[in-house]
C-alpha cells in the first residue's frame, strides 16, 4: 500500500505552492477563495472516475501524471531493454507515480493461477481487429490515458494478442459457475533454508521473462524483486522442487 | 464453500504440525506451511487434447482433490506447443455451470421430469424397439457430432448399422465438413490432409481462403505468425469476403464478392497456365483432368438426390475450360482486381516458394463446397505444391474429432469404418469384424443430415437420438426443423451437458459425462489420435456416451455386440476399431502408444508417423517409382476437375439486398453450450450482433448499438447493429454469429446445400437489413 500513500502526497505538494498570503484581510479572502477552488479541484480530481469505473472492476488508486523533473527514466531501465542501460532504483520504492496492483487485483483477472489474464480496460474498436497491443505492453511504461503503469508482456513476441486475453464488456453471467479458484502456488513459497533465495513456484511457460512481471512498475509489490538489477534470475531461483526424493543407488558392492 | 473451507483449515492443522516436527529435526531449516504446501503437490497435471475445436491441442489439466483447478499448454504437444486459446486455457470451467445435467429427465404431461438413469434407459430402448417394430428400422435414427469421442461414434454406428441394420446415422460434421471430405473423395480418392500442422514451420507463403484464422484456430495462427517473426520474407494472403483480425495480420488482405471464390480460383489456375508456371513433369506424371456434372441444383426440393459422375477430360480440355476465367473477366464477377489476381497467382507459381492453402467453412459451407475444395487442389497440383514440407493445401476442421470420429470412424449414413456401405468388400470386413450376417448392413445410404431432418418433419423417422450437438439452434432454416422435432408421435432422445434449445425439444435427456470425466480419444485436422484417461467422476448420474449407447443396447436385443466391461471397453474398442485401419495406408497407434503419447498421427507404420501421404521420401504406402503417388486412386494420379463458377442459392436482390453471412467468433464455439457457462468467455461476447458496412449504416441511418431487423425469406430477428466493430463486412454483406440461442440466426438462413456433400451454405442467402426507427412497424 506504499503507493497508495504516495499518490495521496500529491495533495501536499499543490498546498506547498499556494499557500495563503498573511498579508492583509483583501489577501486573506483572496487565499481562502483560493483555497477553496483548490479543494474543489482537488476533490474532483480526487474523484473522478477512473477509465474502469462501472465495469465492475477494481480501480486502482488515482495517480498523479508523471513529472518530468522525477526520474521516470529510471524505471523505463528494465523495460528498455535486459542488457541495455540498467536502473538499480528499486522499483515504487523512489516514484510517486505507480498505480499499485495488490493480489486481489492479480487473483480477480484470473479464473486460475497461471490463466490467461483478461484486459481490465476499455479496447478502441479499432484494437478488436488491429489488435495493436505493442506500444504499451511491449516495453511497458506509463499510460497518461488511463494514468496507469501498463505492465510488460511476458511474451511480446506472441502477436494474435486477444487469443488468450478478452476484454470483458459486461459483468454478467450466463449461468453460474461452481468453478473454484484454487490459491496455486501459495504466494510467499519461501526458500528451503532460512535466508535461501525463493523457489519458483509456477510454470515459466510463457512467463520465460521474469522482470515482466517481477519488476517494474506494475509490478504487484508482494511478488516485486528488491533487485531487478540482477537480471540472471533462475541463477538463484530454481524450479520449486517436486516430490521426488533423492535415493542414492545400491553401492557397488552391497550384497557381495 | 463451507465443506471445502473446513477441509482446508483441517489440512493446514495437519501441515502446521508437521511442519514444527519437520523444524525440530533439522535445525536451522525452516518449513513454513505455504512450503510445505507447496511440497505436498497436491495437483496432478494429466494431459488430454483440447475440448473445442479441430486444431486438437494439447492441454495439461490441473486435477486437485476431485476437481479441475487450471489448465495448461502441453509442452509437449506437436500440435500447440504450449500454447492455448483464451477458450483452451478456460476449458476446464465448462464443466462446472450451475445447470449441469445430473440426472435423467422423460416427458410426462408435457413437462421433463427426473427419473433414474435406468428408467429412462428403459424408456429409450423399449421406444427404440418400439418404433422399429411398428414404423421399421428406418425410422429410427442416430445424430451425433464431432464433439463424439471416437468410442461414443464407434458404438452408435455398430448398433445401428450393425445391430438394428439401418444407415441412419449422421453427424454434426455433415454441416460442418462435408465438403472437405467430397473434395478429398473426389481429387484424391481418400479422406484427409495429405501434410501436417509442420507445414506451416516450412511455408513462405500462407494463403487463407475465406478462413478468419486469428478467431477460429488462433493456435495454428499464432504458429503462422511465428513463422513470420522468425523469417519475415513470408507473407500471408487472406482471401475473403469480410475484414477481420486475420485481415489486419496478414501482409495483404483481398475481398471478393460472396461465392466468386470458384471463379477466382480457376483464374488462377489459367494465369499459372498462361505463364508457364505449371511444374509440367509434375502434372504429366501425377495428374488426370476429370469433369463432372454441371448445374447440379442446391438441394432445396424436398427429396432432393444427386449423384455425380466422373468423366475423362484432357490438359487441353482444361486450358479450354479455363479461357472463361481470365483475370480481366473474372475481376468483374468477384470484384478483385486483375492485378492482384495474377500476384496471387505468381505467389503459386513461383518455383522458389512453398505455399499452404488454408480453408474451412468459408469454402465447406457453399452451394458448390466440394467444387471450391477441388479448385483449391487443381492449384496445389499444377505447380506440384502438394505432399512436400510447406506445400500444403490443408483443409481444418471446427470440431476436436471431425476427422477422428466422424470421418474416420464413418458415422455418416453412406459410411462404415473402412470404405462406404455401397462396396461389398467394406460390409463383408464390417459384418466379418462385428461378428453380424452380411445382411444386416443396408447396401444404400438413406439420409443425409437436411434430409434426416427433413424425414422427422415428414414423419418418415419417428425416433431420433441426439448425442453432444445442439442441432436446434445449428441446422439451417431452423424454424421448420424445430417443428418437425415437437410434432406429435416424433420421439426425440437428448444427450448431453447442460439444458439447450435442443433438451428443449427432447422426451428424454440423458445426462452424459463430459469430456475428462470418462475415458476417450479425439482425431484432430492433422490425422493425430489423441487419447485422455478419466481424471473426474461426473456429476451425478451422468454417464459417459459410449456407455448410454452400449446401456440401450443391451436392453434392446444387441448385447453381444458389446462384451465390454465399464473397465475395459474404451481400450477394447479401440483394439476392435484399428482392426479396420490395418492397412498401411492408415494404419493407427496402439492404445499403449496413445496413452504414452500426447498424441500420433496415422498412418502410423513401423513405430513411424507419416507426415507428408502420398510422398515416397515420406510414406511407406507410396510406390518409390512413382515419387509421388496418388494411391487412393485406381490410376495413382490425383485428379483436376474442370469446376465451374455457378451462383449461390439465393443471390440478394431488390427485395433482400443484403448477402448474409453466419459464423463464429473467437469467444464461442459452435452453438456456445460450453462456452457461455465460462464466466470470462460470455463477458466478453455476452450476445449476439449483426456487424454492417459503415457506408451502409450510414446509408440506412443505423448507428452502432442500435437494434435493427434482418428479414429473410425464411424469418426475421430484431438484433443489435455493430459498425467497425471486430470484423468489417464489405459493402451489400452482413454478418451474424450463431452461437447465441437467444438470437437465432438460423431461423433466418437457407437449408440449400451442395449436392455433392450435402453440406448446406449457411454463408450465403439473402436477407434485408432495416431501421427500426421510432415510427416504424
Amino acid at each position: 500500500m506504499r503507493g497508495a500513500r504516495r499518490a495521496r502526497g500529491a495533495g501536499e505538494l499543490v498546498k506547498g505552492v499556494n499557500r495563503p498570503s498573511p498579508a492583509g484581510s483583501l489577501f486573506r479572502r483572496v487565499g481562502l477563495i483560493l483555497l477553496a477552488v483548490l479543494a474543489m479541484i482537488q476533490v474532483t480530481v480526487l474523484l473522478r472516475p477512473g477509465p474502469e469505473d462501472g465495469d465492475g472492476f477494481r480501480t486502482v488508486s488515482t495517480v498523479q501524471e508523471p513529472d518530468a523533473r522525477l526520474p521516470i527514466a529510471s524505471e523505463l531501465g528494465p523495460f528498455r531493454d535486459l542488457f541495455g542501460a540498467f536502473s538499480a532504483v528499486p522499483l515504487g520504492e523512489k516514484s510517486p507515480h505507480v498505480v499499485v496492483p495488490t493480489r486481489a487485483d492479480r487473483r480477480s483477472r484470473r479464473a486460475f493461477e497461471g490463466a490467461p489474464p483478461f484486459i481490465p480496460h476499455p479496447l478502441e474498436p479499432e484494437t478488436e481487429r488491429t489488435q495493436d497491443c505493442a506500444p504499451c505492453h511491449e516495453f511497458g511504461g506509463y499510460n497518461p490515458l488511463l494514468r496507469t503503469y501498463a505492465p510488460r508482456a511476458p511474451h511480446p513476441e506472441k502477436t494474435n494478442c486477444l487469443q488468450c486475453h478478452v476484454r470483458p464488456v459486461t459483468t454478467g453471467i450466463f449461468v453460474e459457475s461452481d468453478w473454484v479458484y484454487v490459491d496455486w502456488p501459495p504466494y510467499g513459497a519461501g526458500g528451503v533454508i532460512e535466508g535461501s533465495p525463493p523457489t519458483v513456484p509456477h510454470s515459466l511457460q510463457m512467463r520465460e521473462h521474469c522482470l515482466a512481471c517481477h519488476g517494474g512498475a506494475a509490478a504487484a509489490p508482494d511478488i516485486r524483486t528488491p533487485h531487478p538489477e540482477r537480471f540472471n534470475c533462475r541463477q538463484c531461483h530454481v524450479p520449486a522442487p517436486g516430490n521426488d526424493e533423492f535415493v542414492r543407488p545400491s553401492p557397488v558392492g552391497e550384497g557381495r | 464453500m463451507t465443506v471445502i473451507d473446513r477441509r482446508d483449515f483441517l489440512r493446514r492443522t495437519a501441515l502446521a504440525s508437521a511442519a514444527a516436527a519437520a523444524a525440530t529435526l533439522v535445525p536451522g531449516a525452516t518449513f513454513g506451511v505455504e512450503w510445505l504446501e507447496a511440497q505436498q503437490g497436491p495437483i496432478s497435471w494429466k494431459k488430454a487434447p483440447c475440448r473445442f475445436c479441430g486444431t486438437g491441442c494439447g492441454l495439461l489439466i490441473g486435477i486437485s482433490e476431485g476437481r479441475a483447478i487450471g489448465v495448461q499448454g502441453d509442452p509437449d504437444s506437436p500440435v500447440n506447443k504450449g500454447l492455448c486459446c483464451v477458450k483452451g486455457y478456460h476449458s476446464v470451467q465448462a464443466l462446472y455451470g450451475r445447470d449441469r445435467i445430473r440426472r435423467a429427465m422423460v416427458r410426462r404431461n408435457g413437462r421433463l421430469v427426473e427419473v433414474p438413469l435406468s428408467e429412462a434407459l428403459d424408456v429409450v430402448a423399449e421406444r427404440l424397439q418400439a418404433t422399429i417394430r411398428d414404423h421399421g428400422k428406418d425410422a429410427v435414427a442416430m445424430y451425433g457430432s464431432g464433439q463424439w469421442t471416437i468410442p461414443d461414434g464407434y458404438a452408435a454406428l455398430k448398433l445401428f448399422k450393425g445391430g438394428i441394420g439401418t444407415n441412419n446415422v449422421e453427424a454434426n460434421a455433415r454441416l460442418c465438413m462435408a465438403s472437405a471430405v467430397t473434395g478429398f473423395m473426389t481429387s484424391f480418392g481418400l479422406d484427409e490432409p495429405m501434410g501436417c500442422y509442420e507445414d506451416i514451420d516450412h511455408a513462405d507463403v500462407f494463403v487463407l481462403w475465406g478462413n478468419n484464422m486469428a478467431e477460429m484456430h488462433p493456435v495454428l495462427f499464432s504458429r503462422i505468425l511465428e513463422r513470420k517473426r522468425l523469417h519475415p520474407d513470408v507473407r500471408i494472403i487472406d482471401l475473403a469476403t469480410r475484414t477481420t483480425r486475420t485481415s489486419y495480420a496478414s501482409d495483404r488482405s483481398v475481398l471478393f464478392q460472396p461465392q466468386t471464390d470458384l471463379a477466382l480460383a480457376n483464374a488462377i489456375c489459367h494465369e499459372i497456365i498462361r505463364n508457364h508456371w505449371i511444374d509440367d513433369s509434375f502434372v504429366r506424371e501425377h495428374v488426370s483432368f476429370k469433369k463432372g456434372k454441371t448445374d447440379i441444383g442446391y438441394g432445396l426440393e424436398e427429396r432432393f438426390s444427386f449423384a455425380d459422375e466422373a468423366r475423362d477430360a484432357d490438359f487441353d480440355e482444361y486450358v479450354e475450360f479455363l479461357d472463361d476465367y481470365t483475370s480481366d473477366l473474372v475481376a468483374e464477377i468477384s470484384g478483385v482486381p486483375a492485378d492482384e489476381i495474377r500476384y496471387l497467382a505468381s505467389l503459386y507459381g513461383d518455383p522458389a516458394k512453398n505455399v499452404v492453402s488454408f480453408w474451412c467453412m468459408g469454402v465447406n459451407q457453399h452451394v458448390r463446397g466440394t467444387w471450391m475444395n477441388n479448385l483449391i487442389y487443381n492449384i496445389h497440383l499444377l505447380v506440384g505444391k502438394i505432399s512436400k514440407p510447406g506445400n500444403s493445401p490443408f483443409s481444418l476442421t471446427g470440431q476436436p474429432s471431425a476427422c477422428g470420429t466422424v470421418r474416420e470412424v464413418g458415422t455418416l449414413t453412406h459410411k462404415l469404418p473402412h470404405g462406404a456401405v455401397t462396396s461389398e468388400d467394406a460390409r463383408k470386413m464390417a459384418a466379418e469384424i462385428w461378428q453380424v450376417p452380411e445382411d444386416r448392413i443396408p447396401d444404400k445410404p438413406t439420409y443425409d443430415t437436411v434430409q434426416m431432418f427433413r424425414a422427422l418433419d415428414r414423419g418418415d423417422i419417428r425416433f431420433v437420438w441426439i448425442q453432444v450437438t445442439n442441432p436446434m439452434v445449428s441446422l439451417p432454416k431452423l424454424a421448420r426443423y424445430r417443428e418437425g422435432a415437437l410434432k406429435e408421435d416424433r420421439f426425440v432422445v437428448v444427450s448431453d451437458v447442460y439444458p439447450t434449445p435442443t433438451t428443449d425439444v427432447a422426451d428424454v435427456v440423458l445426462p452424459s459425462a463430459m469430456w475428462i470425466e470418462r475415458e476417450g480419444m479425439f482425431g484432430n485436422s492433422e490425422r493425430r489420435t489423441q487419447h485422455w484417461e478419466k481424471m473426474l467422476e461426473p456429476p451425478g448420474e451422468a454417464m459417459s456416451d459410449t456407455w448410454q449407447i452400449i446401456e440401450v443396447a443391451r436392453r434392446a436385443g444387441h448385447a453381444a455386440l458389446f462384451p465390454w466391461t465399464e473397465e475395459n471397453h474404451i481400450e477394447e474398442i479401440w483394439r476392435e476399431y484399428t482392426r479396420f485401419h490395418d492397412e498401411p495406408d492408415h494404419r493407427m497407434a496402439s492404445y499403449e502408444d496413445l496413452r504414452a503419447r500426447p498424441g500420433v498421427m496415422w498412418p502410423y507404420v513401423n513405430g513411424r508417423e507419416t507426415r507428408w501421404r502420398y510422398n515416397a521420401a515420406h510414406d511407406p504406402v507410396a510406390d518409390p517409382d512413382l515419387g509421388f503417388d496418388f494411391y487412393g486412386h485406381p490410376d495413382h494420379r490425383a485428379w483436376i476437375w474442370l469446376r465451374p463458377y455457378e451462383e449461390a442459392a439465393e443471390v440478394p436482390d431488390d427485395e433482400y439486398p443484403f448477402w448474409l453471412c453466419t459464423g463464429r467468433v473467437l469467444e464461442h464455439w459452435h452453438t456456445g453450450s460450453l462456452t457461455r457457462r465460462i464466466p470470462v468467455l460470455h463477458r466478453a461476447m455476452p450476445k449476439a450482433y449483426v456487424e454492417i458496412a459503415s457506408e451502409d449504416a450510414r446509408e440506412l441511418g443505423i448507428v452502432n448499438g442500435e437494434q435493427v431487423r434482418l428479414v429473410t425469406r425464411r424469418g426475421s430477428m430484431l438484433i443489435e447493429a455493430r459498425v467497425d466493430y471486430r470484423g468489417q463486412p464489405a459493402r451489400g454483406q452482413v454478418f451474424v454469429p450463431f452461437f447465441d440461442e437467444a438470437l437465432l440466426v438460423n431461423d433466418l438462413t437457407l437449408d440449400a446445400y451442395c449436392p455433392i456433400s450435402k453440406q448446406p451454405d449457411y454463408k450465403k442467402c439473402a436477407v434485408r437489413v432495416e431501421r427500426v426507427g421510432r415510427g416504424s412497424s
